[in-house]
């Protein structure tokens, strides 16, 4: 998924955004959420097709790309 | 085609069962063709079979990267039904259904369809309000839905918790008379004898690794076996779609996901109906060796790793011995999961692509067994006619663009969710 479309109503913008996916299959970088503990957002690398992790940082942070 | 009948049973039994044909050839691909299917599992076997009956399309191949029937369609727990409420998916899985009640007479291979009824729990109020709508959705347009009191249930499948401190007590089920279950490998197997039949090249170990499009027009594809030129191409391949359509620089609203489902060991006949419990994760029929399949729900994370976490299974199990308890000692004798596409709406995806004679047949989520034989139909009616079939009209790739989705949990487009 790619970054939010600001400031555009462009169709193809959005549909992009809302539905479209890379869907990986190797390595890939996401979101996890904390619930039942400190409730952080966290990125995590993990591989689609082995399901080995990765490193993992707190998301928003200067070295979440 | 060799037949197959009790005389031609007997005739060979005679002769020691050596002079049995094989079931299909097995031909080295040609440079051409005038439409190549990609995925040899149950849908692209299928697509190939009607190209060839329906609209006399029989310079056709088939690539398939394995074994036939060695994805999706040998690691589906077997289901058929047309329980749905949305009137485009009710409609086409009930057609789905209808070639389903003959289709072992028709591919003359038996697919050991039996319809033995699917029927879900029903546990609250409102959920039993749910699973009527649902119902007087599908007998609106002619399908078949009844609803079960608490003792018609217990005289259909009398193992479940009926006791009065059940859990979960059951108020009711939700039946569908026609759905029930089929061999899964047998379908797989039946459409490719019966497509090679009609002059259908099935070429296995043979996985596509490019397509060419020139000019904004799909004219081949690369593979493992050389490149092979086609009038049209149609994408069969539901877990991989994503990775198959990206050969031909499209992105698809779809994300891939693991959907685990297990066996146990086989007893005698206990339950004769294909059974979802109503308030957990977990769905169950017993085979003809006696063995109760059972699944659940998405472990939640995409993956192509087919194969899924301890968490799920004991979600499963779980469920399992709230509602039935006496298969509590049963041991688990197999596990495994199969990769699904699951789309941003939870419905799938058979339509034209933005690139010409490029067709696309995915987006199954985890319902695309039932959808077999209607699948192949409509697929081989659009390749044909360079158009859907009314039935496939509405699972267009544009409807995310034009919101014209088909949401049938309502749930937008989060595809774990669906």
């Amino acid at each position: 998924m790619g970054p939010r479309p600001e400031g555009t109503t462009a169709q193809t913008a959005w549909l992009d955004f809302v539905y479209l996916r890379d869907n990986p299959c190797g390595p890939h970088r996401e979101y996890w959420h904390h619930t039942l503990g400190c409730e952080s957002w966290i990125a995590l690398e993990r591989d689609t097709l082995t399901h080995r992790t990765g490193g993992s940082s707190l998301a928003g942070r200067q070295d979440d790309k | 085609m060799q037949r197959y009948s009790i005389f031609s049973l007997a005739r060979n039994a005679l002769s020691n069962h050596v002079n049995w044909q094989a079931a299909w050839r097995n031909p080295d691909p040609k440079p051409s063709y005038d439409v190549v299917v990609i995925g040899g599992g149950g849908h692209g076997l299928a697509t190939a079979y009607y190209l060839a009956k329906e609209h006399g399309i029989t310079n056709v191949a088939v690539l398939e990267k394995g074994w036939l029937g060695g994805g999706n369609t040998g690691r589906n727990t077997t289901n058929v039904r047309s329980n749905y409420i949305l009137d485009q998916n009710q409609r086409f899985y009930d057609f789905s259904l209808k070639l389903w009640e003959t289709l072992s007479q028709e591919l003359n291979y038996n697919v050991m369809f039996s319809q033995r009824g699917v029927l879900i729990t029903a546990h609250f109020d409102p959920q039993t309000q749910a699973l009527l709508r649902r119902g007087n959705g599908m007998r609106v347009i002619g399908s078949d839905a009844v609803f079960l009191s608490p003792d018609e249930v217990r005289r259909k499948v009398p193992n479940l918790d009926f006791s009065p401190t059940a859990r979960f007590p059951i108020t009711g089920a939700f039946l569908q008379p026609r759905g029930g279950v089929a061999r899964h490998d047998a379908v797989a197997w039946g459409f490719a004898r019966a497509a090679d039949a009609r002059g259908v090249d099935i070429i296995q170990n043979c996985e596509v690794t490019g397509i060419r499009v020139e000019h904004g027009r799909a004219t081949g594809v690369q593979t493992t076996r050389g490149y092979i030129a086609a009038g049209k191409i149609g994408i069969a391949v539901a877990g991989h779609t994503s990775r198959v359509a990206a050969l031909a620089g499209l992105r698809l609203p779809i994300e891939s996901h693991l959907l685990q489902a297990m066996v146990t060991e086989p007893v005698k006949p206990m339950l004769h109906v294909s059974l979802s419990f109503g308030a957990g994760h977990f769905y169950t029929n017993q085979t003809d060796k006696g063995e109760l399949v059972m699944g659940g729900d998405l472990d939640g994370y995409n993956s192509y790793a087919q194969r899924g976490n301890l968490p799920m299974i004991e979600h499963v199990a779980a469920g399992a011995v709230t509602v039935m308890p006496c298969i509590g000692r049963l041991r688990i004798m197999r596990h495994w999961a199969g990769i699904m596409d699951m789309t941003m709406d939870g419905s799938p995806i058979i339509a034209r692509t933005p690139v010409e004679n490029l067709y696309i047949n995915g987006g199954w989520c985890y319902g695309g067994f039932k959808a077999t034989p209607g699948s192949g139909w409509v697929f081989a009616h659009t390749i044909a006619n360079d158009r859907p079939h009314a039935l496939n009209a509405p699972f267009n790739l544009e409807r995310f663009a034009n919101g014209y989705t088909i949401d049938e949990r309502g749930v937008g487009p989060y595809p774990a969710l669906h």
